[in-house]
């Protein structure tokens, strides 16, 4: 007698008597009123670990040489964020786009804010990149916090804001992953802007001094227009 | 998931342990009203703990009702389905001669169609040990219904 055969002769021999109450019990069962929070902190469950293991990657480069004072560790920064804004633009996508099996959520919420849950969730993630890193950065060089901020965030929000309109595009529906093209992209802008001459990074930094923050208000707000306008369109993008 | 089809899983798992209907069907929703009370929802992948909570309510049972041995004839009433046909009698009475653990294992991968991985998991084994248990099991049962034929 092969594994095959004894499959069916098993499932004969534990077939149980029907329970009696399952359709009364499963009709009035309901299930706990979960809270926003709550639904943004089952999100970070459904973060992919290359996502995690990438900003973990960058901060702990980042702390461990700003307390060695490598030079360069703020170009690596500035060149490594327009990654992390592509990889959370995928993460977006890769929930409305597959209906994956935490989508199963949306038979209890929209699937408008479990996107919204997990863009919150990537955002917090981001927020936290910063908060280490700016600091370290700023701390360990004597550099002014702000103009630190402004240099790592401008390639992430122009990344995110490029990010989000092109993956709703046809062609960023189709292909899936150009996103990491505008990553590159801006990403070699960067390194150009940092590396190319010294009078080109002295201009940089010197508009980031006057209207960095403005700058980075400006991106933010077109940011989250982006999020909004893939929020509002998330299932037709599903 | 479908609760549905986690509500037969977990009762099936609870029956085959306990015996009885009722008690199996008192398992079974308290296991679903603890588990939601805890988690709020179900998802994919959360079979596992119910099945441990549902193992944990199994336990509570049997030492609730730990004095009282079976007699003898009802040894086996967990495979003594009135209707059922010869074959099915031979290998209940095959299953009723293996452990607990191999019924369980049979139990939760023939029946319940769970995953070797997720089987490890609930069992507290490697996926290895669930293999090889499994098809000792499964050995040892074709085996005794090879003697009875």
């Amino acid at each position: 007698m092969k594994n095959n055969d004894l499959g069916p002769l098993i499932r004969e021999a534990f077939s149980a008597p029907e329970p009696e109450m399952k359709q009364s019990f499963l009709k009035n069962l309901k299930p706990r009123e979960v809270s926003t929070p709550e639904v943004v902190l089952q999100q970070f469950a459904y973060i992919r670990i290359p996502v995690w293991l990438f900003a973990g990657f960058i901060m702990l480069i980042v702390v461990t040489a700003s307390l060695f004072r490598f030079e360069n560790v703020e170009n690596f920064m500035t060149v490594c964020m327009p990654f992390a804004a592509a990889i959370s633009v995928l993460e977006t996508r890769r929930s409305a786009r597959f209906g994956m099996s935490e989508l199963e959520m949306a038979t209890r919420f929209s699937l408008r804010t479990v996107v919204l849950a997990r863009m919150t969730a990537l955002g917090i993630l981001a927020a936290v990149e910063l908060l280490v890193c700016a600091p370290a950065i700023a701390a360990s060089f004597g550099r002014s916090l702000l103009i630190t901020g402004s240099r790592i965030l401008i390639p992430y929000l122009l990344t995110m804001v490029s990010g989000l309109a092109v993956e709703r595009s046809p062609l960023g529906r189709r292909t899936g992953y150009l996103s990491l093209v505008i990553a590159a992209a801006v990403s070699v802008l960067v390194f150009l802007v940092d590396n190319l001459d010294s009078r080109t990074l002295l201009l940089y930094l010197n508009m980031l001094k006057h209207w960095g923050v403005a700058l980075v208000f400006v991106l933010l707000s077109l940011t989250v227009f982006e999020q909004w306008k893939t929020i509002h369109h998330v299932e037709a993008l599903a | 998931m479908d609760y549905e089809n986690a509500y037969d899983k977990i009762y099936k798992y609870a029956y085959f342990r306990v015996r009885d209907r009722a008690t199996a069907e008192d398992i079974t929703q308290e296991t679903f009203l603890r588990f939601l009370a805890k988690y709020g929802t179900l998802r994919e992948g959360d079979i596992r703990c119910l099945y441990t909570i549902a193992g944990n309510l199994c336990i509570d049972e049997y030492r609730r009702i730990k004095p009282e041995p079976l007699p003898e004839e009802d040894s086996g009433s967990l495979y003594a389905v009135p209707d059922s046909s010869e074959d099915t009698a031979i290998i209940r009475a095959a299953l009723s001669e293996l452990s607990p653990e191999d019924r369980e294992l049979l139990l939760l991968r023939h029946v319940n169609g769970e995953a070797v991985g997720t089987i490890a998991k609930i069992m507290n084994l490697s996926r290895f040990a669930v293999r090889r248990r499994l098809q000792a099991a499964e050995e040892n049962l074709r085996k005794r219904l090879e003697v009875d034929a």
